[in-house]
């Protein structure tokens, strides 16, 4: 009789740690850890605009990238040899994009970086803007672009407006590090809407 | 007997019971795949259909819709609320080997792509990594969207390694043509957006709806508006017409990619293009390539049953009009099917799925001629492969932006260079019907006319009969295969393939002098859009979709100035749209407007550093306008063409980069001078007011826009297609309707709060269109395209002057 306890007592034990490592796994991969101060909210309230830092579940709601917590359990994977390495010079801890001059030191720079771009950028964005949005900033990348012998910085970033449901428009831009204007933009999203009347403008007048 | 843990006691009553306990526990395994198996033999329809559930599939497997339900149930008038399970098959399908939807693809690129309900639920989890759900669940909707998706990834990447091989696997000779797939695509992740996971959400909180976010990197599954049960992920063809748009971002940015490049190219930058038409033209076509046996028709469930908007991909099928037919004679042509939906063929829309379909058909027709026994006799699967390698071959090098289109090119081949390749992309050379099907029919040549590789039948596909479906599509719109490509030096250099002009027998090409503002009596020359509340929608709905930047802080964003007097006035946001006529007798689309900066001022200041200042305008464009009296730049000295950077007579190479070279805004001032007036620069006019440079749109780093600047990614204006003798209102809008605008139909321009009233200005536009005669072609190099930078000048355009004053 002790043995058979003994013996359900082994099988139970090992059910248990087949279990329980299930759910380690599963915690693994659902725990997240989000880089919460490369994402910025802005939202219009009462006329006023106010900013946060972007929380999980917002992020998950534009299906932003989220940083994976390192798992417990070291887990292996193949190396990935490339072939032809990335060739980017960079200055001032930037890349350097556009006519690439050997020099950088007498260029001229035609605008300086400000902390407050990105609210330069959301403001520009959303502050006379009738239809309600919550608007969602992340930086990617900053670099500097050379154009005519002078150089520009430029902050990259990830730009998300969210419409009320899951309606979103996304796209990605070069915005100036100084004022936050808008440059350039792609990756703009692609909507396949059905039965939805596209929007038209009858004119004022002629000349 | 020796006692130990396994040591029977002969005195224990149950040595029966623990050696059974024992078995059990051995046999237990063994026994569960028996009865797996047992259920597989013995899986079955009941009345309800098939049992779908982790005892009916083995280990990584699950059941996923073979088709969509219209096709599944041959009900056309299925109903929602049915019973999706009677519509599995007994088969399994492999979906995944792992306890979460989500897919590792080629290259090791670790979850490459993933599926969830929507955006705010978290993956679930299938713990014994079995699929099979009841059929009207919401985790059966996930796998269904994970299977389909999982096969075309597969498929896609499939077809670049065999292209790959194709190409860069000729050793020890390498490629046989210059290919624009990268030598080390693989390596660097060029095949997928780098390690982006492709996320997808089944079931989305959007209505009538589906969507690609190219910078999110999501696909987003709505539903019906009325049917809340009817989802679109329920339609493998909606699935891989979504799927399709990631893969022409795919490919147009190959290149990219694999070069490490920050920006990317798009296909399709307003509401309406002929790049974003092609686009979906593309997007169709995938659905096509995954269906099998091939059917060219898509979304019936989705987008047909409830809405009405199915679309064909083949010109016999029933919902097409009488008229239209597989025979080279009765095909759905360019122009003359652009703004045709078949639901509903009385009424013109200008939509970029509609105009799509012609993209759609000819490549459909172009598979169907590579499975022709007459052709190349191969299966669908082959040939549909065939068609993608120069799908992806064309879009890569178009959407380079290291403007090499090949590893093995010089820079320049195409899209100018790399500082200005966008803006060759989005405004000076954009992907349009005719460039398409000039890469699509060149690469058909490299790659199936090669006598030296023959691909079909054991022979080629006949140079001839790729022209004439080509025609027979009204896309026989170019000259010559351009083979050399568009840089300055090499651009005229080698064999100039060229095109059979006997071939083109539908397709007619228009020279370009026949489009001008409408000469009819009484005829205005544009159309203004400056009321408040249409502008301020119109520039809130173009800024949230990332097409326009920011205003000018000159203007105030919430447009206070905006009058709706259908003038231009000061301190105005203002939409024009010409009123331009066709005076040809056939159909000409694609019209271009275009208001960006171009070369066309002579800098009398170039001794000083750029930007230059002060300049006279050049009246070398055919019209002789401005003349010399009225201020135009003295070209008597100059040689046409002149080799000199600053010339009127010499374009810039490098989009206005160059010493002694710079282009110019559009819009230029009347500026009276002591017995005359005459045409001068907006910097001019400002000295001439003393204004401050602070004052200008563009501050004081850039005056030469100081007073009129278009507004950037709103600066230009495509219309779809002008009937013959008639205007572009009259050709979209039905007799006795009112003529409305869409965004791509306006140009926005910022008016600055200082222009004194009274104050005149003219805007020289440069237009054209895709069917144009000589608007491409250089017939000094014979009929070669013209070379990139020729497109900063004006020679290749249509000069259209558009003069207004600025009224209080």
């Amino acid at each position: 009789m002790k043995k058979i306890l003994f013996l359900s007592f082994i099988i139970m034990l090992l059910g248990g740690i087949i279990t329980l490592q299930d759910q380690i796994d599963s915690l693994i991969s659902d725990s997240q850890i989000i880089e919460e101060d490369s994402w910025t909210t802005y939202e219009k309230k009462e006329d006023k605009l106010v900013q946060s830092p972007s929380t999980s579940k917002e992020l998950k709601k534009i299906g932003a990238e989220q940083t994976k917590k390192k798992s417990l359990i070291p887990k292996r994977s193949l190396s990935s040899v490339q072939m032809k390495p990335k060739n980017y010079k960079t200055y001032q801890g930037r890349r350097i994009i556009g006519h690439i001059k050997k020099d950088m030191n007498d260029i001229n720079f035609i605008n300086k970086v400000e902390k407050t771009w990105k609210d330069k950028l959301s403001e520009k964005l959303l502050q006379h803007r009738d239809r309600q949005a919550k608007l969602f900033i992340k930086s990617e990348n900053s670099v500097i672009k050379i154009q005519n012998g002078s150089a520009r910085y430029l902050e990259q970033v990830n730009i998300t407006f969210l419409f009320k449901g899951d309606d979103s428009n996304s796209f990605k831009a070069f915005v100036d590090s100084e004022t936050g204007e808008i440059l350039n933009t792609w990756n703009r999203s692609i909507h396949d809407k059905v039965n939805v009347k596209a929007i038209k403008f009858t004119p004022d007048g002629t000349l | 007997m020796k006692k130990g843990f396994f040591s029977f006691n002969k005195k224990k009553k149950q040595p029966a019971s623990l050696a059974g306990l024992m078995l059990l526990t051995l046999l237990l395994p063994l026994l569960e795949s028996c009865l797996t198996n047992t259920a597989e033999k013995s899986t079955r329809r009941s009345q309800q259909g098939v049992i779908n559930n982790s005892n009916t599939v083995a280990t990584g497997f699950g059941r996923i819709l073979q088709d969509n339900p219209i096709i599944l149930t041959g009900n056309p008038n299925l109903n929602p609320g049915f019973n999706i399970d009677m519509l599995l098959q007994l088969d399994q399908d492999f979906i995944v080997n792992d306890q979460f939807l989500s897919k590792t693809c080629i290259n090791n690129i670790a979850s490459c792509m993933s599926v969830t309900a929507d955006q705010n639920t978290p993956q679930f989890n299938s713990s014994d990594a079995k699929w099979a759900y009841p059929g009207n669940s919401l985790e059966f909707l996930q796998v269904n969207t994970f299977g389909h998706l999982s096969k075309t990834i597969d498929r896609f990447h499939e077809d670049l390694q065999d292209l790959h091989t194709l190409t860069w696997g000729n050793i020890p000779f390498g490629p046989t043509y210059n290919t624009a797939i990268p030598e080390f695509i693989f390596p660097n992740n060029g095949h997928w957006m780098g390690t982006s996971n492709l996320k997808t959400f089944a079931n989305c909180d959007v209505i009538n709806d589906a969507r690609f976010d190219p910078a999110a990197f999501t696909i987003c599954l709505g539903r019906d508006l009325e049917f809340d049960d009817v989802k679109f992920a329920q339609d493998n063809t909606v699935i891989y017409h979504e799927f399709g748009h990631a893969l022409n971002m795919i490919a147009m940015n190959m290149r990219n990619n694999t070069l490490g490049l920050i920006e990317k190219s798009d296909l399709g930058y307003l509401f309406y293009d002929e790049a974003g038409s092609i686009g979906e033209g593309l997007a169709d076509y995938a659905s096509y390539m995954m269906t099998y046996p091939q059917r060219p028709h898509i979304g019936e469930w989705a987008l047909g049953r409830f809405n009405l908007q199915s679309r064909p991909l083949r010109e016999d099928d029933p919902l097409h009009v009488a008229g239209l037919d597989t025979e080279d004679d009765s095909r759905l042509s360019y122009p003359q099917y652009l703004l045709y939906d078949p639901n509903q063929p009385e009424k013109p829309i200008e939509d970029v799925h509609y105009a799509g379909q012609i993209i759609s058909h000819f490549l459909v027709a172009l598979t169907e001629d590579f499975m022709s026994s007459s052709y190349c006799g191969m299966t669908q699967k082959l040939a549909t492969s065939y068609v993608m390698y120069m799908v992806v071959e064309s879009l890569a090098e178009l959407g380079d932006i290291s403007a090499l289109g090949s590893d093995n090119n010089t820079v320049g081949y195409v899209n100018l260079n790399q500082v200005h390749a966008l803006e060759w992309i989005k405004n000076n050379k954009p992907i349009n019907f005719r460039s398409f099907s000039q890469a699509i029919a060149k690469n058909v040549n490299r790659i199936m006319n090669d006598f030296g590789n023959p691909r079909c039948a054991g022979g080629v596909y006949n140079k001839d009969r790729l022209e004439r479906l080509l025609d027979s599509y009204g896309l026989l719109l170019f000259k010559n295969y351009n083979e050399d490509g568009n840089q300055e030096f090499l651009g005229h250099v080698g064999g100039n393939n060229l095109v059979n002009d006997t071939n083109r027998l539908k397709t007619v090409l228009i020279p370009k002098d026949l489009l001008m503002y409408d000469p009819n009596s009484g005829a205005s020359k544009a159309f203004i859009i400056d009321g408040r509340s249409n502008v301020k929608s119109a520039y809130d709905n173009l800024s949230a979709s990332g097409q326009v930047g920011s205003l000018s802080s000159q203007i105030e964003a919430d447009l206070p100035f905006n009058n709706g007097n259908a003038r231009v006035s000061p301190g105005e946001l203002v939409g024009i749209s010409l009123n331009l006529y066709n005076d040809s007798n056939s159909e000409m689309a694609g019209i271009q407007i275009l208001a960006n900066d171009w070369d066309h001022v002579k800098w009398d200041d170039t001794a000083l550093p750029k930007p230059y200042k002060k300049g006279k305008l050049c009246n070398t464009f055919g019209d002789n306008f401005p003349l010399s009296s009225e201020g135009a730049a003295d070209t008597s000295a100059e040689a046409n063409p002149s080799l000199n950077a600053g010339d009127c007579n010499y374009i810039t190479r490098d989009n206005g980069d160059q010493l002694n070279e710079q282009l110019a805004p559009v819009c230029f001032v009347e500026i009276s001078e002591a017995s005359a007036t005459k045409w001068g620069l907006q910097e001019e006019f400002r000295e001439s007011i003393a204004l401050e440079p602070s004052n200008c749109l563009s501050g004081s780093s850039d005056t030469r826009d100081c007073f009129i600047r278009m507004l950037k990614g709103a600066d230009q204006a495509i219309y779809s297609k002008i009937n013959p003798k008639a205007n572009y209102g009259q050709s979209i809008a039905l007799p006795g309707q009112t003529i409305n605008f869409s965004f791509s139909n306006i140009i926005f321009m910022e008016i600055s709060p200082w222009i004194p009233p009274g104050t005149t200005f003219n805007c020289r536009f440069r237009t054209r269109f895709s069917n144009c005669e000589d608007c491409y072609n250089n017939d000094n190099f014979s009929k070669d395209d013209h070379l990139d930078y020729e497109f900063s000048g004006g020679e290749a355009f249509k000069l259209i002057n558009f003069q207004f004053t600025v009224i209080d």
